[in-house]
């Protein structure tokens, strides 16, 4: 069986794709495969109609990770490392500080936050931080990879409307890979549903919960716990 | 009538550098074989302390500050680890979070499962091999015969928590503790896993603790709801009570930030509320919701609340006979956006 | 005051409660008992190899045939041997001999054992193979036939011990670090600054070197007292240090003779060994705590 299986999707500018399934059908690959971090056996992924190298990737795609603590160097002080993206990409020394903060202040924290090290930070924090590393590089894409699985539900519910806002601002595609349904439908405008390396289903949010066509959607949608009233 | 078990003003203190901090602070309830209770909170909400401080299996540098915990008008926490080992499983059986570490990969599920049942049932190895592979199938696994000579890593993980369910079960205790049995599944396995609790529930008058962090679970399983934050049960009461007419500030915090389905990031959007849940202190003088409550008023900050009786039982102020300002109408200052969104 | 007022709304503002990094820096030394013991005793050792046979009357191949096995007395602090030499001038002129190879093997140790255990760790899985059964190899050679081999090369001496104990030292450090780097190099923050365009060396010393530094040092806190202790074994055993030259190792050997009658010049040295290795084992167990 193979990890990923001959997928064809398209991801449209300014949108948010939500992207789910089971554990173990390749949604995590198909992150890694996007951004070029395993390597592909067969087919292509195209950027703005053009296959693009390493070096030019990092200006379209990044990604936030699951686990807030294990994304960031523990020997790293927050300012060094958003620092570091800047300074592999050229950018002039003298503006350095005030882009950092800035960023540090786009994601909603003070900027004492900076001479701390990732171990001093709570988890929303962290990831705060690592959307902030994302946006730095002005990608036009970023994937959350179970971004907000990790973290207290009052904390998600401050995420997800930072990244509402953020993506307003800064006019930026979302891929949100997510397990929890319900967060899935609020964020996604359209939404792909993956089992066993295929994706069995694309549509947008409103219809797929309205009128689910495949087996396997209709099956996690079933699984959706609701609040009884 | 006297309950299965009572906890009755517990505390828990942890001591850190030399100084105590207060993770669980005057905790009490009850469970009945009758009911399934559910206790609600974010992280360090003392909700797995407390479990934890049931069984007594705290780690060392934890340490019982007051309270007792009566189970059968008997108070365990006064027992010595062997009186315990009686206890644990074969009165009082537990459902860890994560059903992957909690099975040994070394040994086959079968045996696991005998060498249980001999400890606590003193029976013969012929006769706990059949109890156990009855205890699979009152769980629903399919074939269980040939899922009893299998390893932990040949089962899927929905399989293993039936396992665990059905280990728990066998030695039919009187009250199981499920720790949030159902966070490292998929969704697809969930309803199956709380389908079978409360069928073990009705069947075998079993009492069940059910910790969660999901209001939309405990809607569904439990009776009563208990509300935990930062170390203390901040609201408590039936559970239609709670998700209907929920009374305390957090409570209604927790409703609003789940995104349900018919919540749509354009029309219907979630409310979102700032700061995160305070560290560990030494001194607990104050309501712990204070630096994010929308409705604080001053006397929160001179005092801690007492219970107000309300439809269920809450820990707030604003319940206080003497207050007269309107406690359902839309808070009365505006918290500052710091940590939702903004640029500098 | 009245109870209206209590009832009425608060303005509270949002608290930070957030740690500082200045009392996290603090709090290394500070607190860390194991840390100032080993630190302090080693230092005192280190300080003592120093001055000691430097501004000592006697120097450590001085003969006094009539002050021969003196006991510890004004003239002589720790007493002298059978050839009335001062046994203090001698033990800190042994301190030298074993703080040299401490730290020629230290030297050897993280130059060969971390960029080997890097390789390794960064290779295919065959050569990964490959390159660590060649450290099985070397491990399972007994040291003292190594030795002995060098001291037929180039002749007994400070420089066979220390080519010696450094041949087959590195191994256990290798080996750590190629377990370190392993875990390392598939975290997911280097993978994050993969996305971010950083190149295999931006990400090898400014992401994995820093995180197994701590590893490294904690590892040369057990290899150093082994090559200490390597040396004074092979000086005991008459391959090492020669005469004149004063190493633990020679003093412990020409002590065992005469030990019943002048058990001074077995205390000495064996306590300053002891204490050196103890100190170092302190300063490793210190930083794991830290860790």
């Amino acid at each position: 069986m193979l990890a990923v299986d001959n997928i064809n999707l398209s991801i449209y500018h300014n949108e948010i794709l939500g992207l789910v399934g089971e554990s173990g059908c390749g949604k995590s690959t198909l992150a890694k495969l996007l951004m070029q971090l395993c390597p592909q056996d067969e087919g292509e992924i195209l950027f703005e109609g053009k296959k693009r190298k390493k070096s030019e990737l990092s200006t379209f795609i990044q990604m936030v990770f699951q686990d807030p603590y294990s994304s960031f160097n523990p020997k790293m002080t927050i300012y060094d490392i958003l620092a570091e993206p800047l300074l592999l990409h050229k950018f002039p020394k003298k503006d350095l500080s005030k882009e950092i903060f800035h960023l540090i202040g786009l994601v909603g924290l003070p900027k004492s936050l900076a001479s701390l090290t990732p171990t001093q930070l709570s988890g929303g924090q962290l990831q705060r931080i690592a959307i902030a590393r994302a946006i730095s590089l002005k990608p036009k894409c970023i994937i959350f990879d179970e971004a907000i699985s990790a973290l207290d539900v009052s904390v998600q519910a401050q995420i997800i409307h930072l990244l509402l806002s953020l993506q307003k601002q800064l006019k930026l595609t979302f891929i949100f890979i997510a397990h929890d349904l319900a967060v899935v439908k609020y964020l996604s405008d359209r939404i792909a549903v993956m089992s066993q390396g295929k994706i069995v289903e694309v549509n947008t949010a409103h219809a797929l919960f309205t009128s689910p066509q495949h087996p396997f959607s209709k099956k996690l949608l079933s699984s959706i716990i609701e609040l009884k009233k | 009538m006297n309950d299965l078990l009572s906890v009755q003003n517990l505390s828990l203190s942890i001591s850190k550098n030399g100084e105590k901090f207060f993770p669980v602070r005057d905790v009490s309830f009850s469970i009945n074989p009758s009911e399934i209770i559910g206790i609600i909170g974010e992280s360090a909400s003392g909700k797995t302390l407390t479990t934890q401080a049931i069984l007594q299996l705290l780690t060392p540098n934890i340490a019982l500050e007051s309270g007792r915990i009566l189970f059968q008008n008997d108070d365990i926490l006064q027992k010595n680890e062997k009186e315990m080992t009686a206890i644990r499983g074969k009165e009082i059986a537990y459902i860890p979070q994560n059903p992957h570490s909690s099975l040994n990969p070394t040994q086959k599920i079968g045996s696991q499962i005998t060498e249980v049942l001999m400890r606590h049932l003193k029976v013969a190895k012929k006769e706990s091999i059949a109890l156990g592979i009855q205890a699979l199938e009152k769980v629903k696994i399919p074939y269980p015969e040939k899922c009893f000579y299998l390893y932990p890593h040949e089962l899927s993980g929905g399989m293993k928590q039936r396992v665990i369910i059905a280990m728990a079960l066998a030695l039919k205790p009187k009250i199981i503790i499920a720790d949030e049995p159902t966070t490292a599944l998929d969704v697809t396995l969930q309803k199956e896993i709380l389908h079978l609790l409360k069928m073990v529930h009705i069947e075998h008058k079993i009492g069940i603790l059910f910790i969660t962090h999901d209001m939309a679970v405990a809607s569904h399983l439990c009776d009563k709801i208990l509300v935990m934050y930062a170390g203390e049960i901040i609201e408590r009461g039936l559970t239609k009570d709670i998700i209907n007419t929920p009374k305390h500030p957090y409570t209604k915090m927790l409703l609003e930030a789940v995104p349900t389905l018919d919540k749509d990031k354009y029309h219907n959007p979630l409310r979102v509320t700032a700061g995160t849940v305070p560290q560990l202190k030494q001194t607990h003088t104050i309501c712990p919701f204070i630096d994010r409550c929308p409705k604080s008023m001053l006397i929160c900050t001179k005092q801690k609340p007492l219970t107000f009786n309300q439809k269920s039982k809450v820990n707030c102020w604003l319940y206080d006979e003497r207050n007269t300002t309107n406690r359902d109408q839309k808070p009365q200052k505006k918290l500052p956006e710091k940590e939702v969104a903004g640029s500098r | 005051m009245s109870l209206n007022n209590l009832f009425e709304p608060a303005s509270f503002s949002l608290k930070e409660y957030l740690v500082t990094n200045k009392e996290i820096k603090r709090s290394i030394f500070y607190k860390n008992r194991y840390l100032q013991i080993g630190l302090g005793i080693f230092f005192i050792i280190f300080v003592l190899s120093i001055f000691a046979p430097w501004l000592s009357p006697y120097s450590y191949k001085e003969i006094h045939l009539d002050q021969r096995n003196l006991p510890p007395c004004k003239e002589f602090i720790f007493g002298t041997d059978d050839l009335g030499r001062d046994i203090f001038t001698r033990v800190f002129w042994g301190a030298r001999i074993s703080f040299a190879v401490a730290f020629l093997s230290a030297f050897f140790d993280l130059l060969i054992g971390v960029v080997y255990g890097s390789i390794a760790a960064y290779s295919k899985r065959y050569v990964d193979e490959i390159l660590m059964r060649f450290c099985d190899l070397l491990n399972a050679i007994p040291s003292l036939l190594i030795v002995i081999l060098f001291v037929v090369l180039i002749g007994p001496g400070f420089l066979a011990i220390v080519t010696a104990i450094s041949f087959t030292g590195w191994v256990m450090m290798a080996r750590i670090i190629r377990a370190e780097v392993f875990k390392l190099k598939e975290a997911n923050f280097v993978l994050a600054s993969k996305t971010m365009g950083a190149s295999f060396f931006t990400i090898f010393f400014q992401h994995i070197i820093p995180n197994v530094r701590f590893v490294a040092i904690a590892t040369l806190m057990y290899s150093i007292p082994s090559a200490i202790f390597t040396e004074a074994t092979l000086s005991f055993l008459g391959l090492g240090i020669q005469a004149p030259m004063a190493s633990w190792g020679v003093m412990i050997s020409d002590s065992i003779s005469a030990l019943r009658f002048y058990p001074w010049r077995l205390l000495f040295p064996s306590v300053i060994l002891t204490l050196t290795t103890f100190s170092l084992n302190m300063i490793g167990e210190g930083l794991k705590k830290h860790e």
